[in-house]
Order: structure tokens, then sequence, then C-alpha cells
């Protein structure tokens, strides 16, 4: 089997020769951008640096997988949010939500993804990828609707609308979506294998379950059922009490967060989704030697991971030794 | 039960519902009735608010249910507050809060921001995407007690450093706690924190204990 083969079948859940080892979140370091000559911000910009940068964490780190783009601010600055562009280390963040008034919402049209903002330079990244080594699975990000609303409204607004405001509330989360599956279909259309939909503000501590079924959860569905490939849906901080909705939002796979027990994942939707995760990216990854994270990749898979990945995004100050670590471990795993 | 302290239970029960017009009625009661404020502040508002941490430390509430509460009662405090005596207030300390530079993830240390004024402590927000220097500066403004930074990001809680860093530089009394979704104990030990707090009800506890600690010295 090939890095995409295996990928794709754990994923489906079909038998594989071992287990897969992939990255569905961000996975640039400061290490491959001094040792590849491309660094942020440039990278987010620029499709062939981003291309390069994010096959570096397969031909530097071992990973079995690429992921692009390397933050979370695509969609919402396409809509018109102001960014700040990061450094080196840190990655781009909204600066001022579009819809601080929220007047204008009714001006914003779905962008077109060929046109608008880095959704072009993602797409086109993600085609020189493919032709650079098509062994290789590319997962696309893109922003959860529930997030996305939060990143043009502002989050604290966006809850005060779903209880002053539910009308205005529930148009703002059907326009996010129709953004979204528009984006999406056009990163599958441009080679995308997977496609990891991150939702990190309908989070269970934020939300709690009652409002992230009501809220986050329909059109995190509807965007879900809208895609063609096979999806992965990531929710920062401990996701367990959403699993079995975040399941039925009708994804291939969960990427889970190091606060989720494996065991307890397994047994609530290990029967219908790939369980992916979930190494301690600051304690383990960061701070942590190669030792420990090879300990902590053989617990994972002990567990019973169907793709073993970091819990989040790869804290860019990471070493190279500590991810390879990690590939490494999923290469033992079948011997032992 | 007194009418004094049926007002106080009205709007304790209105700040935990988070019912903002029913706040604003019950503050305008308080200063006709001429009781005092500063009592209706702590036994009725923060009482509320003390309720509402519980009740999410217990997974009951969450932060929806905070926000609303939290504006409920700031609305309410904001008609009570000129009428405190100032001097009958105690001041249990002062407290500077921020997100650190790169980050604009707020709604953990406003809640954090909410609860420690209800608590009665006076709060300097800084506010979001905070460089390190800002942070030094306002603690020596303020001779502040304790410096609360948030993070929520792998990505830019490593900044959190460079102002523990200079605050032992240039601060030395000044205690520093850290917060926020990436962050953990052992990132605080490692980096030299002074407090990990896990979440917004376990912050106002730590700075509880660092105030004590810095006063204890």
């Amino acid at each position: 089997m090939n890095s995409k083969e295996r990928f794709l079948a754990a994923l489906n859940k079909e038998e594989v020769d071992r287990v897969s080892v992939a990255c569905p979140l961000q996975t640039a370091t400061v290490e491959m951008m001094e040792e590849y000559g491309t660094a942020w911000p440039e990278a987010h910009s620029s499709a062939q640096n981003m291309a390069k940068l994010a096959l570096a964490a397969n031909r530097l780190g071992g990973i079995e997988s690429v992921r692009v783009p390397f933050d979370l601010c695509v969609e919402a600055e396409a809509l018109g949010s102001a960014i700040h562009g990061g450094n080196s280390d840190s990655q781009p963040s909204i600066k001022d939500p579009v819809l601080s008034d929220p007047e204008k919402f009714y001006s914003l049209e779905v962008p077109n993804p060929s046109e608008a903002g880095r959704m072009p330079v993602v797409l086109e990244a993600i085609k020189l990828v493919k032709e650079e080594d098509p062994t290789l699975p590319i997962i696309a990000g893109i922003t959860g609707p529930f997030t996305l609303a939060g990143q043009i409204r502002g989050v604290e607004a966006l809850l005060m609308d779903m209880f002053d405001n539910p009308s205005f509330f529930k148009a703002l989360l059907s326009f996010t979506t129709e953004v979204l599956v528009s984006y999406g279909r056009a990163l599958e259309k441009a080679g995308a294998d997977a496609v990891v939909v991150i939702d990190p503000s309908a989070g269970s501590e934020l939300l709690g379950s009652d409002f992230y079924q009501e809220a986050a959860y329909p059109p995190c569905s509807k965007l879900v059922h809208s895609l063609e490939k096979p999806a992965i849906l990531h929710i920062c901080g401990d996701s367990t009490p959403l699993l079995e909705m975040m399941a039925d939002t009708g994804v291939a796979g969960v990427s889970l967060d190091h606060l989720v027990d494996i065991r307890k994942a397994k047994e609530l939707v290990g029967d219908r989704v790939a369980i992916i995760g979930n190494i301690n990216p600051p304690d383990t990854l960061f701070l942590g030697s190669p030792e420990d994270v090879r300990a902590e990749s053989l617990e994972c898979i002990a567990r019973g991971v169907d793709i073993l990945a970091p819990g989040c995004g790869i804290p860019p100050g990471t070493k190279l030794e500590n991810i390879r670590a990690m590939a490494e471990a999923a290469n033992a795993a079948v011997k032992e | 039960m007194t009418s004094k302290e049926k007002i106080f239970e009205s709007l304790t029960e209105a700040v935990v519902s988070g019912k903002q017009d029913l706040c604003v009625e019950l503050a305008n009661k308080v200063i006709e009735e001429k009781v005092d404020a500063y009592e209706a502040i702590m036994k009725g508002c923060a009482h509320g608010m003390s309720i509402v941490s519980e009740k999410y430390d217990k997974r009951e509430m969450f932060v929806p249910h905070i926000m609303i509460a939290a504006r409920a009662m700031n609305s309410a405090v904001e008609i009570l507050q000129p009428h405190v005596n100032v001097e009958a207030a105690e001041k249990p300390g002062d407290v500077i809060t921020g997100v650190v530079f790169g980050d604009v993830h707020d709604i953990g240390i406003n809640l954090v921001v909410s609860l420690l004024g209800a608590a009665g402590f006076t709060v300097h927000h800084l506010g979001k995407d905070i460089p390190p220097e800002k942070f030094i500066e306002a603690a020596k403004e303020y001779n502040t007690d304790v410096i609360g930074l948030s993070a929520l990001m792998t990505t830019s809680m490593m900044g959190m450093k460079d102002v523990i860093k200079l605050a032992r530089e240039e601060v030395q009394g000044t205690k520093i706690m850290i917060g926020g979704g990436p962050v953990s104990q052992r990132y605080c030990d490692e980096i030299g924190a002074d407090a990990y707090a896990e979440n917004a009800p376990e912050a106002i506890k730590a700075v509880k204990e660092l105030v004590a600690a810095k006063k204890a010295n």
C-alpha cells in the first residue's frame, strides 16, 4: 500500500497493512521553513511556497499526508474580515470581523473560490502537490460553519445573536454553510483527497452539547453531506460529549484532541467512523523528547486509533526529530 | 426575609437566568429604596455570577449562559456602581489581563474579567493581541498584583514566555497566571509562571491565592 491508499483505506475503515500516520491539522515548523528556504507568512499567500512547505512535513518529518493551508482564516478573509499576517512562527489571525456591523450581512456574497482572497492559492497548491507526488493523500482544511460565522461576526456577538436575534443567527449560519460548500467542492475538484472541517468555536467546553446540537451540528452536517470526498471533523478540546453527533454529521473520520480518551471514543463511535489522533501537541510533540513521542504514539496505536496523528496543529517550534519519532512509531508498531 | 434580602435574591436569580431588563429594574429599585449599593453588587450580582460559574464547572451551564449572565450583571452593576461608598468597599487586589501577542481569542479571558470584577477585584483588561511590553507598562502604572495571560493557539502560547521574562526583570513582585486551551500545568512549570488555571472559575481561585501569597511576603 502507498501512503494515499493506506490513509484512504483507514479513513474508510477498510483493512490496512499498518497504521496510517497523518496530520489533518497544520504541519509547518520553523525547522522545515529554514531547511526549505520558504517561511510564513509568505507561504500563506504563494501557491508554490505553500506546496513546498506542506510537502516538507512528509519529506523531512515522515508524515504520510500533505495538509494545506497552514491557517484557518482563508474563508473569513475572502469574505472581507481584516487579517493579521502572522510571523514565521505564528499563524494569521482575524483582526476585525467584517460583520461587527450586522447590517453589512445583506451585502455579502458567496465568494468565487477561483478569485477570492487566498482561495485560489490553496487550490493551486493542491494541484502542485498532486503533480509532485501523487502517492500522498492531500488533506484540505476548511472552517466549520459555526466557527466561520464567529470569525466574520465576532464569537461573542454571534453567541448573543443566538439569544437576541435568532432569525439573523440562522440566516448567517446558512450563508456560511453555502460559502463552505462552494469552497469545499472547489478544493475537491482541485485534487484534495479528503477535507477536514475544523470547528473550534463549536467545542464542548464552549457550547455544551445542547447548544452544539441546536446551533453548530445542523449546518456542519449539511456541509459534510454536500461534499463528495471523505470528510474529517476536528473540534478542539474534550469532544467526548459531542462525539456521537460528530459521527452523525456523515464524516468518515473524527480527529480528536489529546484530551479525549481514545478507548472511550472507540466505544462510542469506533464502529462508524475512523478515529484519528491524538498525541499531545504542546506537552509531548513540542516539549517532549523523541522517546516521549514514540511512547505516546505506541500508546495511541495500542488504544486503537485508525490514523495516528497529533491532537491538534503541530506547534511551529516542534523539533523535526520529534515529528519523525511519530512516523517511526507507526512503522515500528507492526513489528511489535 | 427582609425586603432588602428579597431584592438581593431576585437580583441573583435575574443574573443566573441572564435577564438583563429585570436586572436593570431591580438595580433601580435598590437605588430607590436606598438599599446599600455595594451590598447589592456583592450579595445580589456577584453571588449570581458565582452560582453561574459553579454550574459551568459542573457542566450544567456553558459559555453562552455565562455571557448573558455577565451582560445582565454588568447592566445592574453600571447602575449600582456610582452609588457605592468607596471607602466601605474592600478591594481584594489589582489584576491586569490580556491575550498574548498574535492571538485574538478573547472569550475565555472576558469571562475571567467578568468574574474577577464580580469578586471585587480591580481589573485592567488590555484586550487581545497584546505585545509583552504593554503588559509590563501597565503593571508598572497600576502597581498590579497579578498579570493574567491567555492564549488559545499552540502557535501563540509561546509568547507567554516573553512576558514572564520581562516581568521578572522589571516588575519582580508581580505574579503571573496563565490559562487557555493548549496551556497546561506542565507548560506553566516549564516557562516559570506562578499559576495555571484550567478555566475561568479556577482563574479566580488562583488570583485569590496569588494575591494572598504576595501580601504574605
